[in-house]
């Protein structure tokens, strides 16, 4: 479990295992601001396809028509 | 008073050859086949109007010709649009190859040079889907995308020609620019109207560079088609495959305002029945004896650049050739 570095910690532990937490804590929050930065560009992404893609889909379910009348429409 | 020379009197050629008998406006057919036989039986049919002629490629056409409808084997109709131009004579030929009519779309500046038009692709698929094609394009402000299918073969020669197009290797329009397709992609199962139903259908050349030239904006362009039953059926199947439905779906992509939407046309009869009809109606085109359904412009074009798609239909209609639209819901 990741803790917060605090002084407390740091005057009862030691300088150097102090150290280690703080460097611990950086670590998860890098990944954390990594994994946030791929969700957004993500979302963005997916947005942007969904709103300016040709993502269309043709009729697969219905009948044929016979064309007819003045324009055969 | 209109003279036609029909050349080619298989499937495809007698149906058209009757259907132009029955086109007002054109009022002498000459009949030329390899087989007199053949060339005989049609001139007994079409009664006064026809006559036989002996003719081939190799001699220049007979006078008092305006126009010439082409039903030879896909490949061998190349020398006879050489010929006609040289005449200065405009001809339709029924071909569906790809590697002729690319060779006549090269014959274009010829064609423009002399002031004959040429129409090249006058059957099933390429030519009636092209006016199909045409049609849809009538309903969308901008068109992007164009899919053509298509199943049944006319007679034997058509069925060799089909063979062959799914042995040589496509062509395809990506990006706005034709394409040979270095590897074929796998069949697709397409919808064609009753009773020709769902089939798979692969990717083949036919009529793509002719869609191109009539509609150049569109980025992607694509033919498909059933390909025909193995030979090794061949004592268990039917002796005139020209009896088999024949059936031709076009899908065509495009813009009505922002919406991008789908217009899905389609048409099914007799394969041979068909281009019969449409090589028939194309040629009474080109002598002006059906002027309402279209004019043909010098130079080598498909039917899609010269109709007037409604008017064309109608024609095909009082022929007894129908098409049909799709109408459904699209299931993601």
């Amino acid at each position: 479990m990741l803790r917060r570095p605090s002084g407390r910690l740091a005057s009862r532990n030691g300088p150097m295992e102090s150290c280690v937490v703080m460097l611990k804590a950086m670590r998860a929050s890098r990944a954390f601001r990594r994994s946030l930065i791929v969700v957004v560009v993500a979302a963005v992404a997916g947005a942007l396809v969904r709103v300016q893609g040709k993502g269309s889909v043709a009729p697969t379910i219905g009948g044929w028509r016979q064309l007819s009348g003045p324009h055969f429409r | 008073m209109s003279t036609v020379l029909l050349v080619g009197v298989g499937a495809l050629g007698a149906r058209a050859g009757r259907q132009l008998g029955a086109t007002r406006g054109i009022d002498r057919i000459l009949v030329a086949d390899r087989r007199a036989d053949r060339a005989e039986a049609l001139r007994k049919f079409l009664g006064a109007k026809a006559e036989t002629v002996e003719w081939s490629a190799r001699r220049p056409l007979p006078p008092g010709v305006d126009a010439v409808a082409c039903a030879l084997p896909a490949g061998d109709d190349v020398p006879l649009v050489i010929a006609a131009l040289e005449s200065g004579v405009p001809i339709a030929t029924s071909g569906d190859n790809q590697e002729s009519i690319a060779t006549l779309l090269r014959l274009n500046d010829e064609a423009l040079a002399s002031g004959v038009a040429v129409l090249a692709g006058c059957g099933l698929a390429p030519g009636l889907s092209d006016v199909l094609a045409a049609h849809a394009a009538t309903l969308l402000d901008t068109v992007d995308e164009i899919h053509v299918s298509r199943a049944g073969v006319a007679g034997p020669d058509s069925e060799a020609s089909m063979r062959r197009l799914h042995s040589e290797r496509p062509h395809e329009v990506i990006g706005g620019a034709l394409n040979e397709v270095r590897r074929r992609s796998t069949h697709e199962l397409i919808w064609f109207p009753e009773p020709v139903g769902d089939k798979e259908c692969e990717l083949i050349g036919a009529g793509v560079a002719l869609l191109h030239k009539s509609f150049p904006s569109a980025a992607r362009i694509t033919v498909r088609a059933v390909e025909p039953e193995p030979r090794s059926t061949g004592w268990f199947r039917r002796n005139d495959p020209g009896d088999n439905w024949g059936a031709t779906r076009v899908e065509v992509w495009g813009r009505i305002g922002n919406a991008r939407v789908p217009v899905i046309y389609g048409s099914v009869g007799r394969t041979a029945t068909i281009g019969g009809a449409v090589l028939g109606v194309a040629t009474a085109l080109l002598v002006g004896a059906l002027p309402e359904i279209g004019g043909a412009q010098p130079g080598v074009t498909g039917l899609a650049g010269c109709v007037v798609p409604e008017a064309f239909l109608a024609e095909l209609d009082r022929r007894g050739i129908t098409a049909s639209k799709f109408e459904g819901v699209p299931v993601a």
